[in-house]
């Protein structure tokens, strides 16, 4: 039961790690160049203002040594307690605000993750298979343009292209399907029924897209790297002479092994989301989690901002862990002789 | 037809077209194997033995390609039968006129004795035909499966014709479970699933000599040794039920004792199974161990066919002699062991010569310019020494030191017109009067 054993041991790593981020933000809160209370109380040198910044210091924790204040940040961190927003929403927590912003962007992410998984895997897995023929070249080419494309240049491209679809496609993206605008937040409350399903699809799509693009672009072309790699192994080979059908061979033999490259692809890449999601949440005006990190930074809320730092670590974290489970689900050699 | 070959193997010609050169990596090589009997395929890395069995198989990978004039022979009755029935149209009657018109007149849509405008397309060959009762039944055939379409290939593969590789950590895919591996195969042809896959995938595995099957059958392929995971690559081309298996060195890289046990496993499996099995392997010690007949290559050609007793107690080739003189043992008690100098080379020209001339240490002016064909070397007495059981006392060697009988001369003219003869690139036929194919016939098992 190595297999077992060595996911536990991962999750049991991942613990340090957490506690190591968390910190991190602590020291960067208490210690670093901006004064949380200052930057909350703005320039006003008046009586009140200091008085203000005095009392906004002591809620703070700051005025406590700092060892004391490391423990109970770090109790409250590591209980989910992850304080109050002061700034942007004053006197909110943060979990409520989580509540609001985050099922946004995890369905932006949703989707993000999806369409390049389904359109450019099964794209490279062709690729691979039918190496060296023309339409093997333009897939790849299509992969490396599409890798290529920055986000922010293809979310304005794209945002250009549809709000004018009308004069340029010759169709109207506003009014497909169902009525949805090119930007703005999703409406995620009447997601069971269909239209509130599609119309909410539909406002995130172009957004995914861009967010999505260049986990398509490099998913296409380890895909078609690793099937063609697997294709050339021994087993592939012996199947065959034993009379494996064509079809069994690819789905049965070559696929799964071609998937354990592509795992900590397809995670590295969801990382990527989290960054990109701030850009292209600004873009597409989906007031989501990077949305939120990006105002708070602009007007300097930091305990939100160290809040949310933490919540970010927490999900890189936790798609290791994902990754480390699809590891041992995959690859049966994952934790043999490794101890 | 207990005496035929079950695979023969026609003047096959494998060639890799690059842009630099084209290397005949297979040119024109024969030989033949009855039912249950051992094939051993010698010769020293790059000599072509694996491009060989691969194409035999159709698994030739671009930019190699398997010449349509070679042939690939399968006789496997009830194999020729169900091609026949499915492709009518494929089907070349090559059955004796003499016989009567009536034995065969109610199965044949076509006009008999391969008056049909597509010789080529034709990949069945029916040689003779049983009237039972009404239907006519086809008695002795082959399919051609160099000419054969893919699907023809496909269908051959594992249940007529199964493959062990050298490497069996690379043949096993290593995230299924061995168990998994066996019932996938035992699905595919022998129609066998569920519980009765489950049991008779532990009863292969028992019969490879793995101890414990139903336990194991649960492990995956990096938990078994490596002679373990041998016995199971042979397990899962049993889980096929061939007729005939290719065995491509599979105790390369095993220790000796590990060896001999898949060597003992082999014999004991191929004499319960009746199976035909096509040994390639550079070990001259491993061919006289388990072959019945061998078959040395050089340089993509075969030029040495004889029974394994007679190879080794007369070698006529001095490739062989070199080969032989080069084991340890069997020199006798020289301080050094002899060589033979040099590589193999790579054969990416039209053979004009014998290939091996510049390593030969009998080499003549001759021998570069003329290509030698298969001569019969047998001389009568040695028959006898040899202590052959079978009686297959075919011996052929492809140089022009043979036949020795004769004087220089007219030696060399009987290669030169043996080679015009052979303009088709079989260089089989020899001085014997037969095919190519005949080498291995005669005994019945």
């Amino acid at each position: 039961m190595s297999r077992v054993q060595y996911f536990l041991k991962r999750v049991a790593l991942s613990v340090p790690v957490l506690v190591l981020g968390a910190t991190l933000t602590f020291v960067i809160f208490r210690f670093g160049p901006i004064d949380p209370a200052a930057a909350i109380v703005g320039e006003a040198a008046t009586e009140e203002g200091v008085a203000e910044y005095e009392r906004i210091r002591v809620e703070l924790g700051l005025e406590q040594p700092p060892l004391q204040h490391y423990w109970s940040y770090m109790t409250d961190l590591l209980t989910l307690d992850l304080g109050q927003s002061w700034v942007l929403a004053p006197q909110t927590d943060v979990v409520s605000l989580l509540v609001v912003y985050a099922p946004r962007t995890l369905w932006l992410a949703f989707w993000a993750v999806l369409i390049p998984i389904f359109v450019g895997i099964p794209m490279g897995v062709y690729a691979g298979i039918n190496s060296d023929t023309p339409l093997d070249y333009l897939l790849s080419l299509f992969g490396i343009v599409w890798r290529g494309m920055p986000n922010f240049w293809l979310g304005i491209i794209l945002l250009a292209v549809l709000s004018q679809s009308d004069a340029l496609l010759g169709f109207s993206w506003n009014d497909l399907f169902v009525e949805t605008s090119v930007t703005g937040t999703p409406d995620l409350s009447r997601l069971l029924s269909p239209t509130g399903f599609v119309a909410a699809v539909k406002q995130v799509l172009p957004a995914a897209v861009v967010l999505g693009s260049a986990s398509m672009g490099s998913e296409l072309r380890i895909a078609r790297t690793a099937v063609l790699e697997t294709i050339n192994d021994g087993y592939v080979e012996a199947a065959e002479a034993n009379g494996v059908p064509r079809r069994s061979v690819v789905w049965k033999h070559v696929l799964r092994n071609a998937l354990i490259p592509l795992v900590p692809t397809i995670t590295n890449e969801a990382f990527l989301l989290i960054g990109g999601s701030v850009i292209v949440e600004v873009v597409f005006g989906i007031n989501g989690l990077g949305w939120l990190f990006f105002q708070s930074v602009l007007n300097a809320d930091m305990p939100l901002v160290t809040a949310l730092v933490f919540v970010f670590i927490l999900v890189v974290v936790l798609i290791n862990l994902l990754q480390d489970l699809l590891y041992v689900l995959i690859d049966p050699r994952v934790g043999y002789g490794g101890r | 037809m207990t005496d035929g070959p079950i695979l023969s193997v026609e003047g096959l010609k494998t060639t890799f077209h690059t842009d630099r050169e084209t290397v005949r990596a297979v040119d024109g090589v024969s030989f033949a194997v009855p039912p249950g009997r051992t094939l051993g395929l010698v010769g020293e890395s790059g000599s072509g033995k694996s491009v060989t069995a691969r194409s035999i198989l159709g698994l030739v990978d671009d930019p190699g390609r398997v010449d349509p004039s070679g042939s690939v022979r399968y006789h496997g009755p009830s194999f020729v039968r169900r091609i026949a029935e499915r492709y009518p149209d494929a089907v070349r009657w090559a059955t004796d006129e003499t016989d009567g018109p009536d034995s065969q007149a109610t199965a044949d849509p076509q006009p008999r004795g391969d008056s049909s405008p597509d010789p080529e397309e034709r990949f069945v060959t029916v040689t003779e035909v049983r009237s039972a009762g009404e239907a006519a039944a086809i008695e002795t055939g082959w399919v051609d499966l160099v000419a054969a379409p893919r699907a023809v290939v496909e269908r051959a593969r594992g249940g007529e014709i199964a493959m062990v590789f050298q490497d069996a950590a690379s043949s096993l895919n290593p995230v299924y479970t061995v168990g998994n591996q066996i019932r996938e195969l035992l699905g595919i042809h022998r129609d066998v699933d569920g519980a009765e896959a489950t049991e008779t995938a532990a009863a292969l595995l028992e019969s490879v000599g793995i101890s414990d099957p139903e336990r194991r059958l649960d492990e995956y392929p990096h938990q078994f040794s490596g002679g373990m995971q041998q016995r199971a690559a042979i397990a899962l081309a049993l889980a096929c039920d061939p007729e005939v298996l290719l065995c491509d060195e599979p105790t390369t890289g095993l220790d000796v004792t590990i060896q001999a046990q898949i060597l003992d496993l082999l014999e004991e499996l191929q004499r319960e199974r009746d199976l035909a099995v096509v040994f390639i392997t550079h070990d001259m010690g491993v061919v006289s161990r388990i072959a019945d007949a061998v078959a040395v290559m050089y340089a993509g050609e075969v030029v040495e066919r004889a029974s394994v007793g007679r190879l080794f107690a007369d070698p006529k080739h001095p490739y062989t002699r070199g080969l032989l003189e080069s084991i340890p043992g069997l020199a006798g008690t020289a301080d050094r062991l002899p060589t033979i100098e040099g590589s193999v080379p790579t054969p990416n020209e039209p053979a004009t010569s014998c290939r091996f001339a510049p390593r030969c240490p009998e080499a003549m002016p001759e021998c570069e310019t003329v290509h030698p064909a298969h001569v019969d070397v047998s001389a009568p007495s040695d028959a006898v020494a040899a202590g052959d059981p079978a009686g297959t006392d075919e011996h052929t060697a492809a140089c022009l030191l043979y036949p020795e009988a004769e004087p220089h001369r007219r030696r060399i003219a009987a290669h030169d017109e043996d080679l015009e003869l052979n303009a088709d690139g079989s260089t089989g036929a020899g001085g014997t009067g037969e095919g190519p194919g005949a080498a291995d016939r005669g005994g019945p098992s």
